[in-house]
């Protein structure tokens, strides 16, 4: 669905991406760990064109660069870090949103089929009954929920998510990822998330991509992607010996 | 219990309803007062050709069609045309501050005007609308200018750097205005006059010429109520969700900037009507660019067309400049449905 060729980006002629290649088919869960700094979220703004870089991104077989931003937003939805919102928008409104690449009619009305999305992308995401709540009063984490609904109502094939569960406690981190792993199921989606957990990437993701200064150290399936060695080369730590003696002290 | 879109068309249509009373006053009140069905009855006539209006006498007529029609049209182009450059400009900027005259247009079509008036140029064709023609070339001039400098200055053109650079060519551009008032003091009542607005120049040639200009403007943009909406989880996420956003984002500048710039030729600079409307708009009907934008142009042309009676009346004969007028009243109810509004929400 989503392949990435050599993927290479500088910035002020400093190299921010070495070289990078991967593959998203269907049903992947696919995360992008690494240090700050290592390049994660320049990935995402290079497949969002948001940047200049070398090398070949395709989506469908055909070159993204070449592709209009409407068509791209109908296989690619990105879940952004933050949520600047200057208005008094309903969550109900915000949802809706999504549809806006189908959307035909000269004035923004909302067809059946839209109508239907944005309910099931509310039922999933559990937001039901904040419909007509004003999105200046809901919480964080329900913040989080409207916006994921959005772009499950665009009904991309990828969804990307950067840090999409940045600032949120850890039952609220589960819930997310417990969203995203039914919807991938459900849709037979991929999903690509950048993140810092490193438990949750155990626990969630299929394929992981471990990335640092740019390069890749380790990229694959989760269960040999992810591992003590490699992890210990990407973060210049030993985590998991750090992991476990946390967990020996909680006994 | 009745839907938002409901309340909002009832809202609409009583907002159509005040329109035509407001207009159908502003038309009849005045040095020479007109009964109020004759009002009715020419303007039926006139528009749709209906009823019979021979015993009405020919100067209250000629009243009506050269003076007091033109002027209430013009009032109801220009102050429909403020505000939803207002609402427009706000919802690209997120900016509840900003309003069309965020890029500086109206700075720009000021310099024009002054300069036209303190030179006293006159152009060798349509003699009449010098100081129009000029200011309308010198807003565009500001727009491009200050549009290219953001564009050197920042390629994504971040609402930021819009609005910034826009301050400070509206800052340069007064300077460069009272510079010229300075070294040509003999007309300096008649730059200042222009500066604070008035619609007493209106006529039927001059509504002929900001017509059709208003009306390409006004399809354009309400031909982009969806991504108007989408811009309000900003640009990286309209860009996400389809949104070509800088094609966007510059050609509603431009057309917001035409009528911005276009309404200060025709009338000079009537302030506060851009920011207030819109303001006021979004409390009543919330956050759907279908609304803010329809309600803007009603709300913003009946603004202007009360205010335009009351500075003509007040100290009549005299007129008060309308810019004076419009910034009295508007910060004034401004302040009161904020308070209001703040009061209601127990903010």
């Amino acid at each position: 669905m989503l392949k990435v060729n050599n993927l290479s980006v500088k910035l002020d002629n400093k190299v921010i991406l070495n070289d990078i290649s991967f593959n998203i088919s269907n049903n992947d869960m696919f995360m992008i760990i690494g240090p700050n700094g290592s390049g994660k979220t320049t990935i995402v703004k290079a497949i969002m064109g948001d940047i200049k870089y070398t090398g070949n991104i395709n989506l469908n077989n055909k070159n993204i660069k070449k592709m209009y931003v409407s068509d791209i937003s109908k296989h690619i939805g990105v879940l952004m870090q933050n949520h600047n919102l200057e208005f008094d928008n309903t969550v109900y409104d915000i949802v809706s949103l999504g549809r806006y690449t189908y959307i035909k009619d000269m004035f923004g009305n909302l067809s059946d089929i839209d109508k239907t999305m944005i309910e099931e992308a509310m039922e999933l995401t559990d937001i039901k009954k904040l419909r007509n709540s004003s999105i200046n009063s809901i919480s964080g984490g329900e913040l989080q929920r409207v916006f994921l609904a959005l772009v499950l109502a665009q009904n991309p094939d990828i969804l990307i998510l950067d840090e999409p569960t940045n600032h949120l406690d850890l039952k609220h981190q589960i819930d997310i990822f417990d969203i995203l792993k039914k919807w991938s199921l459900k849709e037979n989606k991929a999903i690509v998330a950048i993140i810092h957990d490193l438990n949750l990437v155990y626990k969630y993701a299929t394929k992981s991509l471990l990335l640092k200064e740019g390069e890749i150290i380790a990229c694959g399936d989760v269960r040999d992607s992810l591992t003590k060695e490699t992890i210990k080369e990407t973060y210049d730590m030993d985590i998991f010996d750090w992991m476990k003696t946390l967990l020996e002290n909680w006994k | 219990m009745l839907k938002k879109t409901n309340i909002n068309n009832y809202i609409f249509f009583i907002s159509i309803l005040i329109y035509l009373i407001i207009c159908i006053v502003s038309i009849s009140v005045g040095s020479v007062k007109i009964n109020f069905s004759y009002t009715i009855r020419a303007i039926l006539n006139i528009l749709f050709n209906i009823g019979d209006i021979s015993d009405i006498s020919e100067t209250i007529m000629t009243i009506l069609i050269n003076i007091r029609l033109p002027r209430v049209i013009m009032a109801s182009i220009v102050g429909a045309s403020l505000s939803l450059a207002g609402a427009v400009m706000q919802g690209l900027l997120k900016n509840p501050l900003a309003d069309g005259s965020s890029l500086g247009v109206a700075s720009g079509a000021s310099i024009g005007a002054t300069i036209a008036i303190a030179l006293g140029i006159t152009l060798p064709i349509l003699s009449e609308f010098s100081i129009i023609i000029i200011s309308i070339i010198f807003a565009f001039l500001s727009l491009f200018f200050v549009l290219y400098v953001v564009k050197k200055i920042d390629s994504k053109m971040s609402t930021n750097t819009v609005i910034l650079a826009g301050v400070i060519f509206s800052m340069f551009a007064s300077s460069v205005s009272s510079l010229i008032l300075a070294i040509f003091s003999n007309d300096i009542k008649k730059i200042v006059f222009w500066t604070l607005g008035s619609l007493s120049s209106s006529s039927i040639s001059k509504v002929l010429i900001i017509l059709p200009i208003f009306l390409i403007c006004v399809v354009y943009i309400l031909s982009k109520i969806s991504e108007l909406n989408v811009f309000q989880i900003g640009e990286d996420g309209a860009k996400y969700l389809g949104v070509n956003t800088k094609s966007t984002k510059i050609s509603l500048f431009i057309f917001s900037s035409v009528l911005v710039g276009m309404s200060v030729a025709m009338t000079g600079n009537i302030g506060f009507v851009g920011l207030v409307i819109p303001s006021i708009v979004r409390m009543v009907v919330k956050t759907d660019y279908k609304f803010i934008l329809p309600f803007s142009m009603i709300l913003g042309a009946s603004f202007l067309c009360l205010t335009d009676l009351i500075s003509r009346t007040i100290i009549a004969p005299s007129e008060l400049p309308i810019g004076t007028v419009t910034s009295l009243f508007g910060a004034v109810i401004f302040v009161y449905i904020l308070y209001n509004f703040k009061k209601r929400k127990g903010v």
